[in-house]
């Protein structure tokens, strides 16, 4: 690439790939959605469509998850078979997403959307807790050598943003993955289909 | 220990290249689909990069609907002379000829859908293993799903719901006879990396991406090009527009913006302001909300 534009502000910008994780229905698609949503990289084209859509489907809200979900048969059974990739920039960054799979039968598409990851959103279904799948999830980003977890404790709308929620799984959490070898574990509560504190900080 | 780190389009060009060297090492004969669009000239673009001082050891595939922009043409051949590539061409007209498909009719025909037919014919005909395309994961929501080596089954047909496992660089190429991969090196560039690139590697593009005076008519809220092979509807009606296109395919279905952009660097500033997509301009896509997946199943680019 020519030197003389270095200066450029585009050209500078670092890459970010990460992935998303964790179990059937616990909010991943919604949360990229949510993501993409708030943070305005949704073109006007692409939102009509799935309002669109949601609308066919006899949803009173514009369901978000239909922006990764783009495969006939995704939508058809509201569920995400194959990973999908998605791309949005900040000022200072940009970021390949990867939006995977919960189901156990397609771990492999799970492993494909996580194996070129630098971060991976382990999603949590506050209701539910740590489940089979969010462990295996974690193990395999584990094993990938992901040197970033965020698990996003998600649905807090439906535990009434209950601190002592989040602080039980959060417990549960750590004392699953004090085993593992990760270089760095986070946490955050978030409502990913309200988009509270996803891309807006909470008030709650 | 020297800190390296480069920076998010470096990236991107050296995973194409790596990609494009991987389709070199494990494919007999694989074909470079060429549309004279921008995406295609930057996979050509990286391709000579990937081989240089060698030529592409690749041939470059056309799909010819027959209804293209003249400046597309013109564009086509003086690049395949410039860079000393072989050019093959598979003609829907020729299909419709023989009787492969049949023409669509009514206001909204085109020849976008027959061209699969046409790229599987000649995909079997000169033997390729595998046909390396310019389609990028942002342009559309089917697309968003593909693999960087996406199979296809003996009768050229993709099956979404089955894909490989594909994990960090490792590419799996392995197939039995008869069935072709499509590989797409830029599956991770967004259209603002292409044209960021195509900006700083000063890669020349035909000069219906810049603004220019067009005969034009509206239909759908869409800008079409007026040409021979579109009949105009009842109330519509030709008019100079100063447009340009944000992509381009076959003139029946790609639709124009109204743009002053005549430098790569107004384009830029465009493309950073856009609220649409680039195909939301696209007829092809609006036919059904699958209507790119089912097309890609089928066999489709
Ligand atoms: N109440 C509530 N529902 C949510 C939230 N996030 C996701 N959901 C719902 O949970 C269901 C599964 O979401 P989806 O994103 O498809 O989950 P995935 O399988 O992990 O991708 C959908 O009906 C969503 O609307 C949340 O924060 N609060
Ligand atoms: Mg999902």
């Amino acid at each position: 690439m020519t030197k003389e534009l270095d200066n450029n502000a585009y050209l500078d910008m670092e890459l970010l790939r990460f992935t998303t994780a964790g179990s059937v229905d616990d909010g991943k698609s919604t949360l990229i959605g949510r993501l993409l949503y708030d943070s305005k990289s949704i073109f006007i084209d692409q939102y009509e469509a799935i309002e669109a859509s949601s609308k066919r489907k006899g949803d009173d809200y514009v369901n978000l998850a239909l922006l990764t979900d783009g495969l006939r048969a995704e939508r058809e059974q509201g569920i995400t078979i194959d990973v999908a990739y998605r791309y949005y920039a900040t000022p200072k960054r940009k970021f390949i997403i990867a939006d995977t799979p919960g189901h156990i039968q397609y771990t492999r598409n799970m492993v494909t959307g996580a194996s070129t990851a630098n971060l991976a959103l382990i999603l949590v279904d506050a209701r539910k807790g740590l489940l089979e799948q969010t462990q295996r999830h974690t193990f395999i980003a584990a094993l990938l050598g992901i040197p970033h977890i965020v698990f996003c404790i998600n649905k807090m709308d439906l535990v009434d943003y209950s601190q002592e929620v989040y602080d039980r799984i959060r417990d549960e959490i750590e004392g699953f993955t004090s085993k593992l070898d990760v270089k760095d574990i986070q946490f955050i509560p978030v409502s990913a289909l309200i988009g509270d504190n996803v891309v807006h900080k909470s008030k709650k | 220990m020297i800190s390296y780190s480069i920076t998010h389009l470096e990236e991107l060009e050296a995973e194409a290249i790596y990609v494009l060297r991987e389709v070199f090492a494990q494919f007999e004969n694989a074909a470079l689909l060429f549309s004279g669009g921008k995406d295609s000239i930057v996979v050509s673009h990286l391709a000579r990069k990937a081989f240089w001082p060698a030529r592409i050891p690749f041939s470059l595939l056309h799909i010819d609907t027959g209804h293209n922009f003249p400046e597309t043409l013109v564009f086509r051949d003086a690049y395949i002379k410039k860079i000393g590539a072989e050019l093959i061409i598979g003609s829907v007209q020729e299909s419709i000829d023989k009787g492969r498909v049949v023409e669509e009719k009514g206001y909204n025909a085109s020849r976008n859908v027959l061209q699969t037919v046409t790229l599987l014919d000649t995909i079997e005909k000169y033997k390729f293993d595998c046909a390396i395309g310019g389609a990028r994961r942002d342009e559309e929501k089917a697309r968003a799903k593909e693999r960087f080596f996406s199979h296809r089954d003996e009768f050229g047909q993709w099956d979404p719901k089955n894909q490989r496992p594909e994990l960090w660089n490792i590419f799996n190429g392995r197939k039995h006879h008869g069935e072709h991969f499509r590989v797409f090196p830029i599956s991770n560039w967004t259209e603002m990396d292409v044209w960021q690139y195509i900006y700083h590697e000063k890669i020349e593009i035909p000069s219906l991406y810049y603004s220019h005076q067009r005969e034009s008519f509206k239909r759908d809220g869409v800008i079409m090009a007026a040409t021979d092979f579109m009949e105009l509807k009842e109330g519509e009606e030709i008019k100079v527009r100063t447009l340009r296109f944000r992509t381009i395919g076959d003139a029946t279905c790609t639709g124009a913006t109204i743009s002053k952009a005549i430098t790569i660097e107004e384009i830029i500033q465009e493309v950073a302001a856009a609220r649409t997509t680039e195909r939301g301009t696209r007829a092809d896509d609006k036919r059904s909300e699958a209507a790119m997946e089912d097309r890609k199943k089928e066999g489709y680019f």
